[in-house]
Order: C-alpha cells, then structure tokens, then sequence
C-alpha cells in the first residue's frame, strides 16, 4: 500500500508557487495582526487614573450600612462594556454569601433626558439582589467618588476605608476572570492587607473631559 | 472464303499449355478436319521461347519449325502467358506471329491486359467439351481458311515507320 | 473483486494507478472544502458585523455617542480576514497553501468573535467547532496550522497583555496545560478520523484502480479474441475458396474426358458399361455443382462489400428478372409491400432474394399456382423484410437445419439442387448484421424474414483484388442455379 504521508503531500501539479503569492500572504498577516493587535489594544486601554476616596464620602448621600462591606460600582447605562462589569458584580455577588451591600450608579450626563439612563443594562442592574441601583444626575456621586469610567468600583471595609478600586472586568467589554473580582473575594474572605488595591478599569468615560458639573463635584478627599 | 497462300501446305500451330489434360482436349479437337494442321506443344514459357528461339532442347536444325498461330495458356508454371506475350510482342523477329490466348480465365484484368500486350485476340476456354470443340474448329477455320496469315520476317522484313511491331 | 484477485495484477501499475486515483479524489476533497470555507468566511464576516451591531454598536463619552471600534473591526478587519482565504479558494482551490490560510483565517475568525461578543464562554465553541470543520480537509498539517495560530495567540496575548488569557495576574501553570489538553485531545481525534478516511479513500481507489484494469484486460482479452474469430472466419473462407476454385478443374476435365469416353467407344458400348459410365458423368456433374455452390458460398463471405444505399425494389426487379422464365413456368403471381430502400451491398441483396424468389417458385404446392408476397414491416429496431409464399412449407423443427450449408429435406429426385441457397441467404444477411428466420407450417407456406442492420457494422476487412467482378447491381448470373 503506498504510504498516506506520501499521499498527503499531493502529488501537485508542478507549479511553483509564486513569489506574490508569497507576498500577499505575508502582507495579510501582518495587516490581520495589526488588527487584531489593535482592537487589543483599544480594549486593554484602561480608563483615567484617579485619585479615590479613601474614607467613605459622607457628603454623597449614599447610605453605608456599617458591619458590611460596601461595594459601589459606577456604570454608563449606554457603554456596551457595563454589562461585562455587570456580569462580573453579579458572579461577585453570588460567591459573597450576603456579606456585601453594593450600590450601583448609573451616571446620566447634564444634557439628557431624563429616560436615557433607563437601557435593559440597568434593568438588569436593578435586579441584581443584594444590591440596590440609582441615577446619578449630572455625575454629582461620580464626582464625589472621583469615578471616571464605567466599571469603576469602590470597596470600602465594614470600617469605612476604602480597600479597593478599579475594575470588574480583564478587558473592555470582556467578561472573565480578572484581578478585581479575585482581590475583592480575597478580601471578603479575611485575607486582606493594609494597602489599597486597584485595578485599571476598561470602560467607556462617564462624563464628557470638561463638563462643569464634574469640575464643580471636585472635591478634596 | 479466299484459299490462303498455302494452301495445300500443312499448317503448323504451337500450343503453350501446361495441363495434360487440356493438351489431349485440344488435339482431339483438332482432328478430323480437312485441313492437315499439325500440332506441336510446349509446357511452360521458358520452353515456348527455346522453342522459337531454337535453342535448349530445340537446338538442332529442323526440330522447331516456325509455327503460324500460337495458342496461348496464361497460367503455365515458371514463366507464366504473360510475360511469355510481352516478350514475343516486342521481339521484332517473332511479333508477327498471330498470338490467340486461350485461357480459362474470364477476368476482366487479363482480358483488357492481353490486348494490351499485343496478343491477336482472347478466347474462354468453354467448361463444356462439346462446345470446347467447336471453339476449336472455329478457331482453325477462322486462321487458316479466313485469314490470310503473313510471310515469315526473315521472308519479308518489317516495315519501319510506324509499325507496332518494332521494325529491325 | 477479492484481494487475492486484485493482488494477482501487477503490482507496481496497480499501485501508481490508485496513487493517481487516490490523490484526484483527494485533491477534490480538497478543492470542494475550500469553496465551503470560502462561503462560511462570508457567513462569519456577517454574523461579526452582526454581533458587533447587536451588542457593541456605539461607544460613548458621556452624553456623546461615536461608532463603536468593534462594528470598524468587524467590518474592516473581518474583511481583511476574510479576504485572502476566500480569493485563495476561488483562484487556487486544492492547493496547500490555500487550505492553510483558511485555518489561520478561520482560527483569526475565531478570535474577533470571541472578542466582539465579550469573551462569552459559548463563543469559544467556534474554536473547537472550526476545528472539526477543518479536518473535513483530511490534512492533519491544516489542523497543526490552526492549533499553532490559537497557541500562537496565547503566546502574544500573554506577553503583550497578560492578564487577557487568564485575567489572573499569577496564572496557574496547570491552566495553560488543560487548555492545551482539550485542544490536543480534538485535535488528536479529529487526525485519527482523518486517518481512517484516508485509508478507505485509497482502498477505494486501489478498487477502482484494479476494476479499470480488470476492465482493459476483459477488453484486450475480448478484441483479441474477435480479431483472431474474424481471422479465422475470413481463412475459412479463403480455403474454402481455393479449395473449390482448384478442384473444378479436376472435376471439368472428369466430365470432359467422360463425355469423349463415350464418343470414343460409340455404339459399341454394352448397356450394362453405358449405364456405368452414365452414373460417372452424372456424380462428376453433380461435383461440379457442389464445387460451383462451395465457390458461391465462399465468394459471399470474401467478397467486398460496396455499401451503398440501395433500394431493395430495384434488387427485386432483377432477381425476378433473373428468375423470369420460372415465373411464367409457374404461371407465379407476385405482390409486394413497398420495399424501403437500406445501406447494404446491392449484389448481395439481389443474390439474397434471388435464392428465397428461386425457392419459393421451386417448393410449389401442386395444383396451386404460386402466389408470392414480398413483405417489408419496421420494428424498433429497423426493417424486417421478407418473402412469403403459399409452397409446401416446412416442419418447424426443420427451420433452423435448412439454413446450414448442404442442408436438404428432400431427396434429389424430388426437389433438385444443393442445399446452399439458405446458407447463402444467411451469410448475406449477416454480412449486413441482420438476421434471417422462417415462419411456416406443412401445407401452409413459408414465409423467409430477414432484418438488416440500419447502422452497419465496422469497414469490412474481406477484401480480395482479385474478387473485383462484383460491379454494383450485377445479377449475378451464374449463382442462379445455387439453390
């Protein structure tokens, strides 16, 4: 019997294959890497850097059960990539066994309608339990947090320091395993240290760079 | 009918012919006629030509006269009718000599190429015996009581200019 | 076909052949996978733009909304992916490097979708799914190709962005292991199928390759064999031929000298020695018939056949023409459908009827005038001609004898003739493929068919320069006594 191996080296017919075959080739996976590196890029770049509230802002009027670890996510209702963070709160919250009271906020810019923020994401929002989900008009809360992207999220101690910030989520708009969610269980779970953690957030800008009412929300923390 | 010169003369006719069998036909057929003609007979080609050539076995004086009508088999051994025809047609000292194929063979080749070589003309050997001997005796009626035949070359040589024969 | 037969042909031939076989189908195999793939590559390249307009249709800042990067990339560079595969599958299809460009667009395909929907779980299925696609290509190198490209994309993601593959920041090393696990484990199974296909794909083509030559060798076998009939056929005929041709003159020259014998001897022969001599002459003359209906048999099947189309009325006319003197004879009457006109030898047909004419006003029924009906009928086939009489007719189980050469059913003094006639009919006939039968019954007549092949049968090889007196529609003359 004449070998397969033989066979599926075919015998072809005896044409060299071109050098612009070779070409093009090449130049297709370069471009389709590129592409690809690209759209990595894009979603691993991580949202602003900021400078969170260590302690628990009082004057942003969301309530802090003391005893439990407080969670606050801030969310654009529109960003494709919250569900992701959604997703990724909603597996958090069902290994936390209670111990969490989260917040979810969902940032509505000055200059839309009042409906703009009420998207199937935040809907789905306000059926996570253990948690409870508000509008942010005209970004007051975000300011107070100094919360930039969507995703951003806040862990805060029964005790009221802030042990953890960033995101939920490993990439933007991706699902997953990911440092946020793996630090804030440790920390539920007692192992946690004296520094703040953080993880950069991939997420849509929650507000426009300038707009007055962030400027006016800054505070000093 | 006009008496032919020699009259009273015997007549002499060769026959080349192989078989046996037709050799005893013929000369049953040719006896019994008032005209005395005698018969002499070769078996093949190559005797037919020693014959008038006077050589071979015929070399002695006297022992081949010339004949005055040759009957013709063409389907003799060795040198077959013919050739024997176109050698005897071209040769200018015997082309005289009227030539009667008598054969068995009706094909229409042999016909239409034994005229072309010259011979005088062509007859059938009939398949039945009586009508075989009436061809015969017409054939001796016709030659030597019709026919005037010619004077012998050596008597009378050949004409030139535009013979058929080749003249000398 | 058995092994052991297929393993008693010539090993090498059989196997170069069923290579050829074996690589053909395979290139097929090949070539029909490529342009499938081509049109899953616009399938995927929708479902992206799709997928990318369902979940991720606009970014935002804020209030402000732009095109999301996705629907660009899934329209832009799903395009690009899907670019050069496609193109390679219309322009070179089977070709290796065609088949391995659709593995890395397909794996590439794989990985924008499973980014544009998220990471979703269910989306890494495409992965495991374009694997088993692509063993429909039977080439375990296409499906080394695409595991390369998904390791090679682990790879890259792991140093360029690390916590993309894993998302943790300390990846467990025994989690890169059991993605390589599953993967192998497809993989590995997807070959092995591979594997089995591609032996019964060549055992098929050794089968194939065996019946071919088994096929030529029946073929060889069989042309030889007709060849060397036709040979035979045609000596038998030459013999015959010479035969006859050398024993007539034997045979005129026992009449002849018969014939003399008897005017030699006069009246002086006893009547006992005449008689003798009479029976002599009597079986000479009956040799020579016999000789003489040989030679006619003999001369039917050497002889050239000068196809022409002929009309069969025309070959009619002078087989009547021939037979002439037998009709008024007989007072015979003669009625005929309208005869068609065939592709055949105008001689031998004339010959043809001349004998079934001559038979049916020989075998006349006494006190009964002949009446004699020549018959033409189309079948699906072509024409069935006959000739059909009201004679003795012939017993049923006669009618095949009759058409064997020397064959009679009655004796000399009843009917004369030498029994050849028939076998001259048949060899006619079959010399024009057809075939020739009789319908009859005692007291009842005969009717002769036969049947001509429409379409003749291949250049006729039994040709004789010397046989060239058979000029078209000659009666032929000397066979009328053949009968």
């Amino acid at each position: 019997m004449f070998s397969i191996a033989s066979a599926t080296n075919l015998p072809r017919p005896a044409r060299r294959p071109s050098v612009w075959l070779g070409v093009a080739v090449g130049l297709w996976a370069i471009g389709v890497l590129a592409g690809l590196g690209s759209l990595w890029s894009y979603a691993l770049r991580p949202g602003a850097e900021t400078a969170a509230p260590k302690a628990w802002p009082q004057a942003s009027g969301l309530a802090r059960v003391p005893g439990r670890w407080t969670l606050v996510m801030f969310l654009h209702p529109r960003c494709p990539c919250s569900r992701a963070s959604l997703a990724e709160l909603d597996k958090l919250l069902a290994r936390s066994s209670g111990v969490l009271q989260g917040w979810i906020v969902a940032v509505r810019p000055s200059g839309t309608h009042p409906d703009w923020p009420h998207t199937a994401a935040m809907r789905r929002a306000s059926a996570l339990t253990g948690t409870q989900t508000i509008v942010d008009d005209g970004g007051r809360l975000a300011g107070q947090f100094q919360a930039r992207t969507s995703g951003e999220t806040f862990l805060y101690h029964p005790a009221g320091q802030l042990v953890f910030h960033g995101g939920l989520t490993p990439a933007r708009g991706h699902e997953g395993d990911n440092p946020g969610s793996e630090a804030i269980l440790a920390y539920l779970r007692g192992r946690w240290g004296s520094s703040i953690t953080t993880t950069p957030v991939f997420g849509c800008p929650l507000l426009e760079s300038h707009t007055p009412s962030l400027a006016a929300a800054r505070k000093p923390p | 009918m006009q008496a032919s010169p020699r009259a009273g003369k015997r007549v002499l006719i060769l026959l080349a012919e192989d078989d046996p069998g037709d050799q005893e036909l013929t000369r049953r057929a040719l006896q019994g006629k008032v005209l005395r003609t005698d018969l002499r007979i070769v078996e093949n080609g190559e005797e037919l030509l020693d014959y008038l050539y006077r050589r071979g076995a015929y070399a002695a004086p006297d022992a081949a006269p010339r004949p005055d009508l040759i009957l013709l088999d063409l389907n003799m051994p060795r040198m077959g009718g013919r050739e024997v025809l176109a050698r005897l047609k071209h040769d200018p000292a015997l082309c005289r000599i009227p030539i009667v194929v008598l054969t068995t063979s009706s094909q229409e080749t042999d016909i239409v190429r034994s005229y072309d070589l010259g011979c005088n003309s062509y007859i059938q050997k009939p398949v039945d015996i009586e009508q075989f001997i009436q061809v015969v005796q017409q054939l001796e009626n016709y030659w030597f009581e019709v026919v005037t035949l010619p004077p012998a070359v050596e008597e009378e040589p050949a004409t030139s200019a535009g013979a058929i024969c080749p003249g000398l | 076909m058995s092994d052991s037969y297929i393993a008693s042909f010539s090993p090498e031939i059989l196997h170069a052949r069923a290579e050829q076989i074996f690589a053909e189908r395979l290139r097929q195999v090949h070539v029909r996978t490529d342009r499938w793939f081509a049109g899953l590559m616009v399938v995927q390249y929708v479902a992206g733009i799709a997928v990318a307009l369902t979940i991720s249709p606009r970014t935002w800042i804020g209030p402000t909304s732009a095109l999301h990067v996705h629907v660009l990339a899934a329209t832009l560079l799903g395009a690009l992916i899907a670019s050069l595969p496609v193109a390679l599958a219309l322009l070179e299809p089977g070709r290796a490097i065609t088949r391995h460009v659709v593995a890395v667009a397909q794996m590439l395909f794989s990985a924008l979708l499973i980014h544009l929907t998220g990471g979703r779980i269910e989306t890494h299925f495409h992965v495991f799914g374009s694997l088993a696609f692509l063993a429909f290509y039977r080439d375990y190198s296409v499906l080394l190709t695409a595991t390369a490209v998904v390791a090679l994309d682990h790879w890259l993601r792991g140093i360029y962005w690390p916590q993309s593959v894993y998302g943790v920041l300390t990846p467990s090393p025994y989690r890169w292991l059991e993605h390589a696990g599953w993967v192998l484990l497809e993989v590995g199974g997807l070959w092995l199928a591979s594997l089995e296909n591609l032996k019964e794909m060549q055992r098929d083509a050794l089968q194939k390759a065996a019946l071919e030559h088994a096929h030529e060798v029946t073929e060889q076998e069989v042309a030889q064999r007709t060849a060397e009939l036709a040979r035979k056929n045609q000596e038998l005929d030459e013999f015959t031929y010479v035969a006859s041709h050398d024993l007539q003159e034997p045979v005129r020259k026992l009449i002849s000298f018969s014939k003399l014998l008897e005017q030699d001897l006069g009246g002086q022969l006893p009547p006992q020695a005449a008689k003798d001599l009479q029976f002599i002459v009597d079986a000479a003359t009956r040799m020579r018939d016999l000789i003489q209906a040989l030679l006619a048999l003999s001369r039917t099947g050497r002889s050239a056949m000068q196809l022409a189309p002929v009309d069969l009325n025309t070959c009619a006319d002078r087989a009547l023409q021939a037979l002439e003197l037998r009709l008024q004879e007989t007072g015979a009457e003669v009625v005929r459908d309208p005869l068609p006109t065939v592709v055949g030898d105008a001689t031998l047909l004339t010959q043809l009827y001349q004998n079934l004419l001559g038979n049916a006003l020989k075998f006349i029924a006494p006190g009964q005038p002949p009446r004699i009906h020549l018959t033409a009928r189309q079948n699906e086939n072509g024409w069935v001609l006959g000739v059909q009489d009201n004679g003795i007719g012939i017993q049923p189980e006669h009618a095949e004898r009759i058409f064997r050469p020397f064959q009679r059913l009655h004796s000399r003094s009843q009917y004369e003739g030498t029994g050849i006639g028939l076998a001259i009919c048949k060899k006619a006939v079959e010399r024009h493929g057809g075939q020739i039968w009789v319908q009859s019954q005692p007291g009842a007549g005969s009717h002769f068919q036969f049947t001509l092949a429409t379409a003749m049968p291949g250049p006729d090889k039994n040709f004789d320069k010397n046989l060239a007196e058979s000029a078209p529609c000659k009666p032929p003359l000397e066979l009328a006594s053949a009968c």
